[in-house]
């Protein structure tokens, strides 16, 4: 099955449904337990919005800006938080891109990175082609993860 | 994005039966009854009540259903304690209806979501219509102590 294909398909609507919503519930919790104050829950009111009118990369222009200039401490350090789950380079385990890579590597549609004989321009290749499928996958989702993200997050900060 | 419609022929009838004995289950051990009665005790208008309703019955995907609790829950006022105190035990019973649900399914994606969201439509039919019924208890005696 290509790519293309799945995003179409029950199996990954299912994924939005149950694992997606775990996911994003799992990383309310990490922010939980790390933060020593949590942001206002103001401060996700715009997410949906954002990624309505421009995706992913309008949201990481937001998160940057709100890194950088929101006047409050706990707000900059959710937005860093934010910036480090969706968009960092170098995922940590919390990411969501790490979460993704795992599952369509499952699922099959990852080449190996590391496979031997590779030359270092092939693997180059494989990186950019792989983090490519990761990217579209992220662009679907990415509005049903911030509906389960905000509604928890709201939830356990009652 | 595209999302999932309720289509009746895919899920066979023992399929059918099963999620409707499963509902009828459901009734009978009173868990939604306990859930509308105590919806009523927290004085949820009926506003509120039918708003929850056709959220469950017209969403195409479940976890919409949970989200629009949390959502209900995680924005009410504090000291309000109207959904912050029905939020837990709605959400613990849509938790088991998903298990159910996954069960049923047989490990095929299409019949899982068309079961998850049966029987969460069933159930929270259930849950309003014990809502109601505790409305009007309460209304009846209210209005008794009046006249």
């Amino acid at each position: 099955m290509e790519l293309t294909e799945y995003l179409k398909s029950k199996d990954f609507l299912l994924f939005q449904d149950e694992a997606l919503r775990n996911e994003a519930c799992k990383a309310v919790q990490h922010y939980l337990k790390k933060a020593q104050r949590p942001a206002e829950k103001a401060q996700l009111y715009s997410i949906p919005s954002v990624i309505r009118a421009g995706g992913r990369a309008t949201l990481e222009k937001l998160a940057k800006n709100q890194a950088e200039k929101n006047t409050k401490l706990e707000n900059k350090a959710f937005w860093q938080f934010l910036l480090d789950l969706l968009f960092n380079l170098e995922p940590p385990d919390f990411a969501l891109r790490h979460f993704l890579r795992q599952h369509l590597s499952n699922l099959g549609f990852l080449e190996s990175e590391t496979a031997q004989g590779l030359t270092k321009p092939e693997q180059r290749q494989i990186r950019k082609a792989n983090r490519a499928k990761v990217d579209l996958v992220m662009d679907s989702l990415l509005a049903v993860y911030f509906e389960h993200f905000n509604c928890h997050y709201f939830y356990r900060l009652q | 994005m595209s999302h999932q419609t309720a289509r009746g022929p895919v899920l066979e009838s023992r399929i059918h039966r099963a999620a409707d004995a499963y509902l009828e289950e459901f009734y009978e051990s009173g868990r939604s009854r306990q859930e509308g009665e105590e919806m009523a005790r927290v004085n949820l208008t009926k506003a509120q009540v039918r708003g929850f309703e056709t959220l469950a019955k017209s969403t195409p995907r479940f976890s919409e259903i949970i989200n629009y609790i949390k959502n209900q829950a995680g924005k009410e006022a504090r000291g309000k304690d109207q959904w912050v105190r029905v939020a837990p035990g709605l959400l613990s019973q849509l938790e088991d209806i998903e298990a159910k649900a996954k069960e049923l399914g047989e490990g095929d994606p299409e019949k899982t979501l068309l079961l998850k969201l049966k029987l969460a439509r069933g159930w929270a039919g259930q849950v309003v219509t014990h809502y109601l019924f505790s409305k009007a208890q309460q209304e009846a005696a209210g209005g008794q102590q009046w006249s």
